[in-house]
């Protein structure tokens, strides 16, 4: 014979038969928000890391004036930033844009800075001019003996979440995090010749 | 639902803590960054004490514009400083009172007092010069020119004025000038780029901000 004791916990268990489910259900939603919150930071923070990596690996080969066979200074230089980011920065130097995220944001600028004055004149564009006062070699080159200072960014790169995010009602979609990365350097002197002349810069 | 209650307090401060620290990993490694690109500029001549439009000082501002505002009301502050290793030989090339060359180099510790120190060449400050001073010392407020930059290139100045000693210390006493070896040796330079930034003021994160020095 079952006590009244044991009798009210069997009709406790009919009782909340499915609750645990239930509960299961419900933690498991904010759970995983939580979850995939922290791996998208995680993946920001790896993202970010990633393209200030590729710019200073940019910088550190504008500075050597090397270039790649077949392509311009510029061109060779956002090659190797392209190839230093890991597939976060799509495209190449043949011009071919997978994505949004192409090769289009690999910015290179040149500045001069007089040593004078120390005001800052863009050089980017400037073609050579040897009968200007005082004579411009181009973009890259020295000016009566200063070297250039060179920029290398990555800009506006959209970075999409690494996981999926829930969409709460009224709140809308996650925005995509924009990212910029920086990397500055002074340009080197390029190597000498076997001839022990100086090279010229490279275009 | 209970228990899903008792553990929101803990998991609620985790996952802030988290995004706080992702926040924190980026703004420290873009402070060490532009701390490095800046002293790698500066140690090959850039000088960065110029102000105004159109000047140097545009560099700095492009440079730090994603951590903070570079001004003298903003939220950050970069320091330059260029040092240098008094050693004997250093102090026999400024002449016979304050030492002789040898070898070995010898010097006379009446006038030459500042050797076995690291003294300031130059320093000035960009930005808000509230938030930080220099941890390698500061260069003689008196000293400083109408611009507040301060640089002193007499020898018999720096080897002997004992207000213009740093505190650096990350080197180890360099080898004296001796021709033709290689290393770091008395009497080169050596350029120092610090940077402080506030803290990126993150509700409920009380960070202080970051701070990053290089050395060339």
């Amino acid at each position: 014979m079952r006590s009244k004791e044991t009798k009210r916990s069997g009709l406790r268990k009919v009782k909340q038969r499915g609750s645990e489910m239930l509960e299961f259900t419900l933690v498991l939603l904010p759970c995983l928000g939580f979850v995939f919150l922290i791996l998208n930071i995680a993946w920001a923070v790896y993202q970010r890391a990633t393209l200030q990596y590729a710019a200073l690996q940019g910088v550190r080969y504008a500075v050597t004036s090397q270039v790649i066979s077949g392509l311009g200074q510029r061109a060779s230089i956002q090659e190797v930033v392209q190839q230093n980011t890991f597939g976060n920065v799509r495209g190449n130097a043949s011009g071919i844009t997978l994505g949004t995220n192409g090769w289009n944001n690999i910015y290179v600028n040149w500045y001069q800075v007089d040593p004078n004055t120390g005001v800052v004149t863009d050089v980017s564009d400037v073609t050579g001019c040897s009968t200007c006062t005082p004579p411009t070699s181009p973009g890259n080159g020295p000016v009566n003996s200063v070297l250039p200072l060179v920029e290398v960014s990555v800009q506006n790169m959209s970075e999409k979440t690494f996981m999926p995010t829930i969409k709460m009602p009224g709140l809308g979609t996650l925005a995509p995090i924009v990212m910029t990365a920086t990397a500055w350097d002074r340009m080197e002197m390029p190597p000498m010749a076997a001839n022990g002349t100086q090279n010229p810069p490279p275009m | 639902m209970v228990e899903f209650s008792l553990l929101i307090p803990v998991w609620l401060p985790l996952l802030l803590g988290t995004m706080w620290l992702g926040s924190a990993m980026i703004r420290g490694e873009q402070t060490t960054e532009m701390a490095r690109d800046l002293a790698s500029m500066y140690s090959r001549g850039v000088d960065f004490s110029s102000t105004g439009a159109g000047s140097s000082n545009t560099i700095l501002t492009d440079i730090t514009q994603q951590l903070g505002t570079v001004t003298t009301a903003g939220t950050g502050v970069v320091i330059f400083s260029e040092v240098e290793f008094v050693g004997k030989s250093v102090c026999a090339s400024a002449g016979s009172t304050y030492g002789s060359a040898g070898p070995p180099p010898t010097y006379v510790a009446s006038t030459c007092k500042n050797e076995g120190f690291f003294v300031f060449r130059q320093q000035y400050t960009q930005g808000n010069t509230s938030l930080r001073s220099s941890n390698f010392g500061t260069a003689p407020a008196g000293d400083l020119d109408s611009s507040n930059k301060y640089q002193v290139d007499a020898i018999t100045t720096y080897i002997s004025d004992t207000a213009d000693r740093s505190t650096f210390n990350l080197l180890p006493a360099p080898q004296e000038n001796i021709p033709n070896t290689d290393g770091y040796q008395s009497g080169q330079p050596v350029y120092i780029v610090e940077a402080y930034f506030a803290g990126a003021g993150q509700a409920g994160f009380t960070k202080g901000g970051d701070y990053a020095y290089a050395v060339f």
